[in-house]
């Protein structure tokens, strides 16, 4: 009898990239509102600049998020906008999440013979 | 990965935050309902003839104005704020000012039904489910008094009630009723827009 393939465990599909705490912060914010400006994130994610700064330009390296600098009359605004890859990346980290808790919150099944 | 469920917990407990944080920061559901509400509730008078002979002509202006106006707000929130309802809804808002105008012929058979279209794409873009029920509330609703079902069943009430008699007179009903089921239509959306507003100011 060939062995069952058992299912992959839900924290195979956790991309380390989008994992990190502020890092999902941010998708989730963007997912919602699809773009937003600096300090609008930083105030929501209590950041600080430079922190913010750096988990944004690790989402935008992987092509999650881009950003966009600009003017609003002679105020410089930068723009942060969820990318497709972001949203997709998004999507599989909720849903591995989800899967994680409804895992554990599943009464342990009995083995064969057990 | 060594992730426990309480972390797992904790981080969709955070997301589901920021998320309600996010939808009310840019107040995507109560302004728009807000707005359409308070025009079926003007457009309630407008519904007697006696009062307001061009009443028909009243959503060709009205319409595309609720649009211009849930536009300039998400715009205006965007800019004070730095969060708005996304660069589509901003494109939905102006395209259906520019349609309502193009399809002049059928905001005259069934305004309400357009509009509401116009509010569906809106909460489709924004993955918007209150908002996209309650578009669905104004078309349905208000595609059916067009053809005066919700009206006829006021009438339905009266005789129920045995305010009509034999003669089947309604009296004033005659002329109030269509005004009374946009008014309560309008009022209906008002309330959904003030429920969401509540919800959007609770999420801060």
């Amino acid at each position: 009898m060939t062995p069952q393939r058992q299912p992959a465990h839900p924290t195979t599909s956790l991309d380390d990239v989008v994992h990190q705490r502020a890092r999902l912060g941010i998708l989730t914010v963007l997912g919602e509102t699809r773009r937003v400006d600096f300090p609008y994130l930083k105030s929501l994610l209590q950041l600080t600049d430079g922190n913010l700064g750096r988990h944004i330009e690790v989402l935008a390296t992987e092509g999650l998020v881009a950003v966009t600098k600009g003017y609003e009359g002679r105020r410089p605004r930068t723009w942060v906008e969820i990318t497709k890859l972001g949203r997709g990346a998004l999507a599989a980290e909720m849903a591995a999440l989800k899967q994680l808790v409804q895992r554990y919150e599943q009464p342990p099944t009995r083995r064969p013979g057990g | 990965m060594g992730l426990e469920r309480t972390d797992a917990q904790a981080l969709l407990r955070d997301a589901e935050r920021l998320r309600r944080r996010a939808r009310g920061d840019r107040h995507a559901s109560s302004v728009p309902l807000l707005v359409f509400g308070a025009l079926t509730l003007v457009s309630a008078p407008m519904a007697l003839p006696a009062l307001w002979p061009w009443g028909d002509m009243f959503w060709l202006l009205a319409g595309p104005v609720g649009f211009l106006a849930t536009g300039l707000w998400y715009r205006r929130q965007l800019a004070r704020s730095g969060v708005g309802a996304g660069r589509g809804s901003y494109t939905v808002a102006g395209v259906s000012t520019l349609l309502a105008f193009v399809l002049l012929p059928l905001v005259w058979i069934a305004p309400l039904p357009v509009f509401a279209a116009g509010l569906l794409v809106l909460a489709a873009l924004q993955r918007n489910r209150y908002l996209a029920a309650w578009a669905v509330v104004l078309g349905l609703l208000g595609g059916l008094e067009r053809f005066f079902v919700l009206s006829n069943r006021l009438y339905d009430l009266a005789q129920w009630l045995g305010w009509s008699g034999e003669s089947e007179d309604y009296g004033l009903l005659t002329e109030l009723a269509q005004p009374i089921v946009y008014a309560a239509l309008g009022g209906l959306l008002l309330a959904a827009g003030l429920v969401a507003l509540r919800r959007e100011r609770a999420g801060r």
